[in-house]
């Protein structure tokens, strides 16, 4: 019947759609072409499908396949070893141990609901006890979703043998407790050297100091391992891993010595007590090498433990203070005791730069060693009246006579005679307009206006007050350098702390020389003003630095802060080097707001003897002999057990007293005990019955008495005395006993006294 | 009748020609449908290790947990295959109604039996669990092949034609849903279309049906105007900015895998989105795995060996001896072509997820006896067809 429609009735152009679809509906009565056409649509989903594929796979192919990287990635990083600090010697001065971070993966913890939630309690109680913390604040952790979440950082192995131990106890958490290592600055020596050293923060970079500077050369190369891991975090079972080997750290070596430092550090702290300063900075440095021997400022702080404020008073005075303020109170104390003073901040150098002043005009030519300048105690520059310490005349003296007395008219007319410019020129050449280059960060970059006046800006009066050292800042590192350079031929080189670097197998990857920047001044000149500097010690305003034994040179210095409200708030320093004819080391002395009335050569002066007294024997730098004042030293022999007889003769053989106490015939005890370093002619004291051990000994009061004072009061009474300080300068007087009069003592007991020159800078 | 189905076409073919044919091919079974069946099979196998052996490990603590089971079945399996390929479909017409009643029941038994899961979809019985909708799924194509034949005449009408399967598949899709069973209500119901349309009812009840469905597929996927479409249309319009992340984490985590296989995959064994973040890798997402090791090519080689068993199963059925014969073997073709395209649709998110299995491919005991006896009964179909020509 279809079949017939079809041909009868649709004819014409129109007809021909209808006939096409007569000839469809035939073709539909089919039912072999209708399970064609069921099997044609089954094959057209599925090339649907294949274009589907085909969009994920190669269009979207790469996108997906990050996604699905990043969720089976593992990249671990696998710290390199950081570098160790040396001394001079090989001391260690900071060194990296291993240590581990705890953590935990929530997502490792597994279970139903009911299990994981008892896991949760029994992890966070087990890490609780074992790492002292509060055991609800590590069960938040544990429902977090993560594969790492820190508990605690750095802790020791013994602590970790502990969590090690509790996975054993506890299987079933223990692949949700994670241990990783990792490395903890150790530094041995506790402050010693800190402000110069540094500290590294948590994640083991270096945050100030040589530690900060040398960062990227401690650090070494991190390595890394990327695994792969399923959803639950354990390693797929086949291997896929990418190792990259870490590169460990290179080593430092340290021109800076940790005795000598240790001297340094603590004349300044008991100097700081003595002379109720602020603060104190001190730097040694070889001469020649401008390697750094010593560098402190103080007080300072326990790399250690970077954070905490090591000065009791200010930590209590923080304390004592409102919550809201604690924070800001406490990081500005950080930023104050990490501050290395030294090269961090500049300070007035005053009567010290002299020294700078001569040796340019000398060696300009503008003046020479025995030309005259007039101190009539006063002199007007400008319009300007300037005067010398304490209104004093002086009168005519030559150039090494006008540092001995340091004489600021004189000064002023030597800076007139070497001119605005050619100062200005000799300035820049002792490397004062630039950084020194100190390897370490933040040091000062001195600015013309700010620390100084330029050439161009200065006039009659600045030039003045800059030739006696009133009208520039400078830091103490610059001021050390500019004086080696004076003293070791002329040669401005480059201070540094670092004189090696190691790899991690000890070989030497680079050596630090001095850095010779430029010749500033001629050899000549340099060895006149080492001489004229030496006058200074022996005969001037230095006496109080001068040590029995060496030939010393430098210069003292006493300025008003410039940038304070507090109008006697005064800076004193003391810069010089040892010996004379071929000068070795230069140390330099800054006390920061000392008790009023102490100036540089009362108080820096005999800092720096204080130090280079030790310094010098320690480094074996010979006594030359020249000066006799120094007292031989006998050790007391042992006595004990002898006869009272016996023990006499024994003592006056080695050139000592002796004092008999008791009736016995036998030695009981003897002081000051066997061994015991006694100054020729000292007094040995025998006990030969017990009543005698019960004798005591009244001290005297030794202050003001000149040293022939002092040894006779001793010999009155038999007291072993020592001798501290310049005690055969003119004038010399006992400022300070290290035991308080009318103390009672056992006889024999030694009494260290301290000889002062009274004397103006 | 007979005449129109065993030669489809025979106005193109001489009569004699067929005749001697017949006779020729009776005797065997059709090769190249078999060795599709056992290709794909084996394909399948070698997948389901690689795909399923570390979450095996993981679950059951034995890497060969699923693939020596499913050995077991699919040898099982290919032993029914081929026995039922002796067996003469014909009988089978005797035993239909039984066969629907029986589906019926046990879809109803499965819906009040208690369940070890969320959905009611297994029966359990000492030693195993059967899905009923395995059985449903034949039951449907083996009902509308013998009513359809036996009511060859009444399907040019819409009342005697479309009304009585309608009713079949409303109410097996309505105890389908109950269970909830989505995926295999869908099946049932594409099944339910392809019957109908090869049954033979008129041409614009099929292209009005095609329509519908269209505008209905369109309102739900394709606009907002259905607030809620659920959590499966939203995870299927935006895998990876669905704000629910555990609703979106099958899809994502396929995803990633098929992306990771790119052109040539990774190699076999070489999926690492099997290791526990692809869920049930060794069932509806194992396909994903196939992408990811195999790479589009391997995926490609996967889908055209399916479209080839299809095409031929097609084949079987348009050259079967009667038309009872042929709407059969294309519905039991259909429902594996169907529901593997369903599977990759669902594995590469074409169509928002719904549970279903790759057929030859997924881990489970009933349905692949079930499917290869099915395959079976194309085979025994084919004994009795004209397979002179491909």
């Amino acid at each position: 019947m279809k079949k017939k429609r079809i041909r009868k009735v649709y004819k014409g152009p129109l007809g021909k759609v209808q006939r096409l679809y007569g000839r469809i509906l035939a073709w539909w009565s089919n039912l072999s072409a209708r399970i064609w056409t069921a099997g044609l649509v089954i094959l057209l989903c599925f090339a649907v499908a294949i274009g589907h594929l085909a969009d994920l796979q190669l269009v979207r192919g790469e996108e997906l396949r990050q996604k699905a990287i990043n969720q089976q990635m593992r990249d671990t990083v696998i710290d390199a070893a950081r570098g160790t600090i040396y001394d001079a010697n090989g001391e260690v001065l900071a060194q990296s141990a291993t240590v581990w971070n705890v953590y935990i993966s929530p997502n490792d913890i597994r279970g139903n609901e009911e299990n994981k939630e008892k896991k949760r309690r029994t992890i966070a109680k087990g890490l609780a006890e074992i790492l002292d913390m509060d055991e609800d604040e590590i069960y938040e952790k544990t429902l977090k979703k993560s594969y790492q979440i820190y508990i605690k950082r750095r802790v020791e192995s013994d602590i970790r043998a502990e969590i090690l131990a509790f996975e054993n106890a506890n299987p079933s958490v223990a692949n949700a407790i994670g241990l990783e290592e990792t490395t903890r600055r150790y530094y041995p020596n506790g402050e010693l050297a800190a402000t110069v050293l540094g500290f590294t923060g948590n994640d083991g970079q270096g945050l100030a100091g040589l530690e900060s500077y040398y960062d990227d050369t401690l650090t070494g190369i991190p390595g890394r391992v990327l695994t792969l891991k399923n959803a639950v975090g354990t390693e797929m079972d086949f291997e896929y891993e990418q190792r990259v080997e870490a590169q460990n750290g290179n080593s430092l070596v340290l021109g800076l010595d940790k005795v000598i430092q240790g001297y340094l550090e603590k004349h300044l702290d008991r100097a700081i007590e003595d002379y109720d300063a602020k603060r104190a900075v001190g730097i040694v440095m070889n001469v020649n090498t401008f390697e750094i021997l010593g560098m402190a400022t103080r007080h300072a702080f326990d790399p250690n433990d970077p954070f905490t404020i090591s000065d009791e008073a200010t930590a209590a005075a923080i304390a004592a203070l409102p919550k809201e303020q604690q924070a800001a109170a406490i990081s500005a104390a950080q930023s104050l005791q990490w501050r290395n003073t030294a090269i961090n901040d500049t300070y007035e150098p005053g009567s010290v730069f002299k020294a700078v002043t001569a040796a340019a005009a000398l060696d300009e030519g503008a003046v020479n060693m025995t030309q005259i300048f007039k101190c009539p105690g006063y002199f007007y520059v400008g319009g300007w009246r300037y005067k010398c310490f304490n209104y004093a005349v002086h009168g005519p003296q030559n150039v090494a006579k006008s540092l001995q007395n340091s004489c600021n008219i004189a000064f002023i007319q030597i800076g007139q005679a070497l001119g605005a410019s050619d100062f200005s020129r000799y300035y820049s050449a002792f490397g004062l307009t630039e950084r020194t280059g100190i390897d370490l960060p933040g040091e000062v970059k001195t600015t013309a206006g700010v620390h100084y006046h330029s050439a161009s800006s200065m006039g009659a009066a600045e030039l003045a007050s800059s030739s006696f050292g009133q009208s520039q800042k400078v830091t103490a590192l610059q001021m050390i350098t500019a004086m080696a350079t004076v003293v070791n031929g002329g040669y401005l080189g480059t201070p540094h702390l670092v004189k090696q670097i190691l790899d991690a197998n000890g070989n030497i990857v680079s050596t630090v020389d001095a850095g010779i920047r430029r010749q500033a001044i001629s050899k000549e000149t340099s060895e006149q003003m080492a001489l004229a500097l030496e006058s200074v010690v022996t005969t001037g305003g230095g006496k109080n630095a001068a040590i029995a034994g060496y030939r010393i040179g430098g210069k003292t210095g006493t300025a008003e802060k410039l940038d304070t409200d507090d109008k006697s708030a005064q800076v004193v320093s003391f810069c010089g080097f040892a010996p004379v004819d071929d000068p070795e080391v230069a140390c330099i002395v800054v006390i920061d707001e000392p008790r009023e009335g102490l100036s540089g050569s009362m108080a820096a002066a005999p800092l720096f003897r204080s130090i280079m007294e030790e310094v010098l024997p320690y480094m074996g730098v010979e006594r030359t002999g020249e000066t006799n004042n120094a007292l031989k030293e006998v050790s007391v022999p042992n006595v004990i057990g002898s006869t009272v007889k016996d023990a006499k003769e024994k003592i006056t053989g080695m050139d000592l007293k002796v004092k008999v106490l008791g009736d016995g015939d036998k030695v009981l005890t003897q002081f000051p005990a066997p061994e015991t370093l006694l100054n020729e002619g000292g007094y040995a004291y025998l006990f030969t019955d017990e009543a005698s051990r019960e004798e005591l000994q009244t001290v005297p009061d030794f202050t003001g008495m000149t040293l022939k004072q002092a040894n006779k009061k001793a010999a009155e009474i038999g007291l072993n005395i020592r001798l501290y300080g310049n005690s055969t300068g003119s004038g010399a007087k006992v400022v300070k006993q290290s035991i308080e009069a009318n103390s009672k003592v056992t006889p024999g007991t030694i009494v260290t006294l301290t000889f002062l020159v009274e004397t103006a800078d | 009748m007979a005449q129109s189905a065993t030669r489809p076409n025979g106005r193109r073919r001489p009569a004699k020609k067929n005749k001697t044919q017949m006779f020729s091919i009776r005797a065997g079974i059709d090769m190249p449908f078999l060795f599709l069946v056992l290709t794909i099979l084996t394909i399948g196998l070698i997948m389901l290790f690689s795909s399923s052996y570390a979450y095996a490990l993981a679950n059951e603590g034995n890497s060969f947990h699923y693939v020596g089971r499913q050995m077991i079945w699919a040898i099982a399996g290919t032993a029914i295959m081929l026995l039922v390929s002796f067996f003469d479909y014909h009988k089978l017409r005797k035993a239909t109604v039984w066969i629907l009643l029986l589906s019926y029941i046990l879809l109803v038994v499965v819906l009040i039996t208690p369940t070890r899961s969320t959905a009611h979809r297994w029966l359990y019985f000492p030693g195993g669990s059967f899905q009923p909708s395995e059985l449903t799924k034949f039951a449907i194509v083996l009902t509308f092949a013998h009513f359809m034949t036996r009511y060859q005449k009444q399907m040019g009408s819409f009342k005697t034609g479309i009304i009585p399967y309608a009713i079949i598949a409303a109410t097996t899709g309505l105890l389908l849903l109950k269970e909830p069973h989505l995926s295999c209500t869908m099946i049932v119901m594409a099944l339910t279309m392809v019957m109908l349309l090869i049954g033979g009812v008129q041409m614009r009840w099929i292209l009005m049906a095609a329509a519908f469905l269209g505008v209905v597929l369109f309102v739900i996927l394709g606009t907002d105007l259905i607030p809620y479409a659920g959590a499966r249309v939203g995870v299927w319009k935006d895998p990876f900015g669905y704000p629910d992340a555990d609703a979106s984490h099958q899809t994502r985590q396929s995803l990633y895998a098929i992306g990771s296989g790119g052109l040539f995959g990774l190699g076999l064994g070489n999926s690492r989105q099997k290791y526990l973040y692809l869920p049930e890798p060794q069932n509806d997402f194992i396909f994903a795995v196939v992408c990811e090791e195999l790479g589009l090519v391997g995926a490609l080689l996967i889908i055209l060996l399916f479209c080839a068993l299809v095409w031929r199963g097609i084949t079987i059925a348009r050259r079967a001896e009667d038309r009872f014969g042929a709407m059969l073997a294309t519905g039991l073709t259909a429902q594996v072509g169907i529901q593997a395209f369903l599977n990759i649709a669902v594995v590469s998110s074409l169509i928002p997820n719904t549970g279903i299995s790759l057929p030859f491919f997924s881990y489970g005991g009933t349905s692949l006896v079930m499917l290869m006896a099915e395959m079976g009964l194309v085979l025994s179909i084919s004994r009795n067809a004209r397979m002179d020509k491909a």
